[in-house]
């Protein structure tokens, strides 16, 4: 009787002990994400509706900060003021106001810089994860890495547009290990071109349909033939902004340049109004007060009278004025938060064009080309000199006009060398040449 | 410990005579999320898709531990009509949680990391007496005075700019050896950003004071006095932007060019005029009530009601201050520690008046 109880006693005891033996402490369980997707996942085995989900995500965040950027590249080009009632620095360090320099740790600086690498890490998973996946087939796997390529050099070429001599970093694939930062922009721009040909390359090999879709903005231009059409035509851009203008010649024939064809023809980002999208930055209602986009007085008063392109503008009820700086003329690109907007389109297509035989003597193919622009904006033929300088300035005097706030009068004036011509309308303001790179990369 | 209970305790006039102490540690969790390092959705045309999350994850994220010694000690004379107390702390925050910028071309903007250590310093002395007490009129008074300086004492990750809106406007700056609460920013002639002011006050003192005249009539009113501690000004250089600020037109040292014009000008240049000294001495709360006698009460309700009490208070009444805004105590960031006092345009603390009655059954 005694052993018995004895046994009860003890029995349990030394079976508590070896269990907590046997669990040791209690430990938290590593528990992924419960809330969204990790970056992991898709690194393995990703099926199709992985990547594709990678590859919609890729062209949404294309638009972030899309508004700074172009306040950015407008402003400093003197395309538009920037005015707001919360952000004096639109209009003082853009403008270079007195002493006013770019800074390194301001929204206009790091926004748009963290947006397209943020993509460009997108894409770098986007590549990974179709390189280490059984599920998708040889010609499926080309098809992404086109895009992805096609993608992740533009956006490069987005950033290196504004830091210019200052420099992108490309190889930013390992997060521990930034790559070097590439300060010399024919370097930069040569390595952008390369990952444009590899991309194409990818797109030759395709087959004839994607395995994902894209958005209205790439219709025509969805499938392998069409997507390679729009990579050669940022091709042929980067060609003149590294002077290959014959290599951009032969690029433009494998584009959807169309001589004949509509100037709008393109790729464009797209918005809408649907939960989760997002709506055009660029676009603020007439007469607003506020937060508004000023058309540089110049545009107008420069302009040949009856331009149709100066419907790009729309005179105000009222003049807009701010630090200074006055404007009767609301950018008017836009009527609606949900109008798209080019990425990539036949005008510059056929501007390039112009450039490019100009730059190769060929001025009379050149004259052609620039009288279609004029044509197409109501403007009677060219009638001035046919040699190649007076027909440099027509060409970008078009492309002032035809690509107005659409990116380009800024980096057409850094790339002619012509910052010095853009107006000064402060005493004291400058016109800057780049942006700084941001604090956060830490060089 | 109330040395005054002790035997050996003689002096009558000290009644207590209070030495304490006290440690405590506690845990803070990192933001949930920290860890993973995810994707977020990101539509376009009617399709879902993902991008890469902002945030970085860090695998290794772990509690911050928070370490806190006080002693103080407390004195009470003449039946407790003069108290006074007096405390020092010392807190440390180690594996400091903080959210840092990152390279942001490796695709991420931010990551939350096990900083470093912070430290906080302070004291608080509080003297509440009884200057006068008569059955028709008594006077209680709480008076106080506190202290709190940081030092990031430790910082593990580059030093980085936290809150507000960049150098060429005035931002905190996170750095090693230097207060948490520092403001830097661009210097006319100065490389880099330097220095520019503090939002940690000088010190800070409280005045409640406390009427009660005849039992039935009581009136009180707490003064808060904020002595030093900058904030970062953008409301005035947006109304000098819009050509409204008071002072607008004025030329206050008579140099030709006026006040508004000389801020405008240093905008790009220095973020100097941005960082202002924000003291105050601000009425906070004022009040007066009326008991009705309780004999009253009873000829009239009988023992239904028990307590009838009419009065009327304000807060926040007036305010003395030579900061240029609409109200010093501001903070466009909310109130979560690390950057507080950026003034851009804000609503002020509203000015409230009350009307109290109540009746007690």
């Amino acid at each position: 009787m005694k052993t018995y109880i004895k046994q009860l006693k003890y029995k349990p005891l030394i079976g508590l002990v070896a269990i907590g033996l046997m669990l040791s402490s209690c430990g938290i369980e590593d528990i992924p994400d419960p809330n969204n997707p990790t970056i992991e996942s898709v690194l393995e085995n990703a099926t199709v509706d992985d990547l594709n989900n990678l590859v919609v995500g890729t062209e949404s965040g294309m638009r972030n900060s899309l508004g700074t950027y172009y306040d950015n590249v407008g402003v400093v080009g003197r395309e538009h003021y920037r005015f707001s009632g919360a952000e004096p620095r639109f209009t003082s360090d853009l403008l270079g106001a007195g002493s006013a320099t770019l800074d390194n740790s301001t929204f206009y600086t790091s926004n748009p810089w963290g947006a397209r690498y943020r993509v460009v890490k997108n894409t770098n998973i986007l590549i990974a994860s179709v390189n280490n996946t059984e599920l998708v087939s040889e010609e499926q796997r080309q098809a992404y890495l086109g895009f992805a390529k096609t993608i992740k050099a533009y956006q490069l070429l987005l950033n290196l547009t504004m830091t210019n001599e200052n420099g992108i970093r490309f190889d930013v694939d390992d997060i521990n290990n930034l790559g070097p930062v590439v300060a010399d922009p024919q370097e930069a721009l040569t390595q952008i071109a390369a990952m444009l040909d590899e991309a194409a390359a990818h797109l030759q090999d395709a087959g004839s349909t994607f395995p994902f879709s894209l958005s209205q903005g790439f219709e025509g231009y969805n499938t392998p033939e069409g997507f390679r059409m729009f990579n050669r035509a940022l091709a042929a851009r980067v060609a003149v902004y590294r002077e290959n203008y014959a290599e951009a010649l032969t690029l433009l024939e494998e584009s959807f340049l169309d001589l004949d064809g509509s100037f709008t023809e393109g790729v464009y980002y797209v918005f809408s109004t649907s939960p989760g999208d997002q709506l055009n930055p660029l676009y603020y209602a007439a007469n607003a007060t506020g937060e508004v986009r000023i058309a540089h007085p110049g545009f107008v008063a420069d302009a040949t009278p009856g331009d149709t392109r100066l419907t790009k503008v729309s005179k105000r009820d009222a003049p807009a004025t701010q630090s200074n700086l006055t404007g009767e003329y609301d950018v008017a690109l836009y009527t609606t938060n949900t109008d798209p907007v080019p990425i990539i389109r036949n005008e510059e297509l056929i501007l390039i064009y112009a450039e490019a035989k100009i730059q190769t003597g060929d001025l009379q193919e050149a004259e052609e080309a620039l009288n279609i622009i004029r044509e197409g904006s109501g403007l009677p033929p060219y009638a001035s000199a046919v040699t190649q300088e007076a027909l440099i300035d027509e060409m970008l005097r078009q492309r002032r006009y035809s690509l107005y706030f659409e990116g380009h009068r800024w980096v057409d004036m850094r790339r002619y060398n012509r910052l010095d011509q853009l107006p000064i309308d402060r005493t004291g303001d400058d016109v800057w040449v780049s942006f700084p790179i941001p604090i956060s990369e830490e060089i | 410990m109330n040395l005054a209970n002790f035997d050996f305790w003689s002096l009558e006039a000290l009644n207590l005579f209070k030495l304490r102490a006290a440690y405590g540690e506690s845990g803070g969790f990192p933001p949930f999320g920290s860890k993973y390092t995810s994707f977020s959705p990101f539509n376009i045309g009617g399709n879902p898709g993902l991008i890469v999350a902002l945030q970085r994850g860090n695998e290794n994220i772990k509690q911050e531990r928070q370490k806190e010694l006080e002693a103080g000690i407390d004195i009470a004379l003449f039946q407790n009509k003069v108290v006074f107390e007096a405390t020092a702390y010392n807190k440390t925050v180690s594996d400091l949680i903080l959210i840092q910028n990152v390279p942001a071309s490796s695709g991420f903007t931010t990551q939350v990391v096990n900083g470093g250590e912070l430290r906080n310093r302070g004291i608080e002395l509080a003297l509440s007496t009884t200057p006068f007490e008569t059955p028709s009129f008594k006077w209680d008074s709480r008076t106080s005075y506190w202290i709190n300086r940081s030092e990031i004492t430790e910082l593990n990750v580059p030093a980085f700019p936290l809150g507000a809106f960049g150098s060429t406007l005035g931002t905190f700056f996170i750095e090693e050896g230097k207060s948490a609460t520092q403001i830097v920013g661009i210097k006319e002639g100065e490389e880099g950003p330097v220095k520019l002011g503090d939002a940690t006050p000088d010190f800070q003192m409280n005045f409640h004071n406390f009427f009660t005249i005849k039992q039935n009539l009581t009136f009180s009113f707490l003064l808060h006095w904020k002595q030093g501690g900058d904030n970062i000004n953008l409301t005035q250089l947006l109304t000098d932007l819009g050509g409204t600020s008071f002072d607008y037109d004025d030329d206050e040292d008579g140099d030709g060019t006026t006040n508004a014009a000389e801020r405008i000008n240093q905008l790009g240049v220095s973020a100097e005029p941005f960082v202002q000294d924000a003291s105050y001495l601000r009425l906070r709360e004022i009040g007066m009530y009326y008991s009705l006698p309780v004999p009253l009460l009873q000829t009239a309700f009988g023992n239904t009601v028990r307590q009838i009490r009419i009065g009327v208070s304000g807060n926040n009444l007036f305010t003395f201050t030579g900061y240029d805004s609409y109200d010093p105590e501001v903070s466009n960031f909310g109130g979560n520690g690390l950057s507080t006092g950026v003034d851009v345009t804000p609503f002020p603390n509203s000015r409230r008046y009350f009307f109290h009655f109540s009746i007690g059954f």
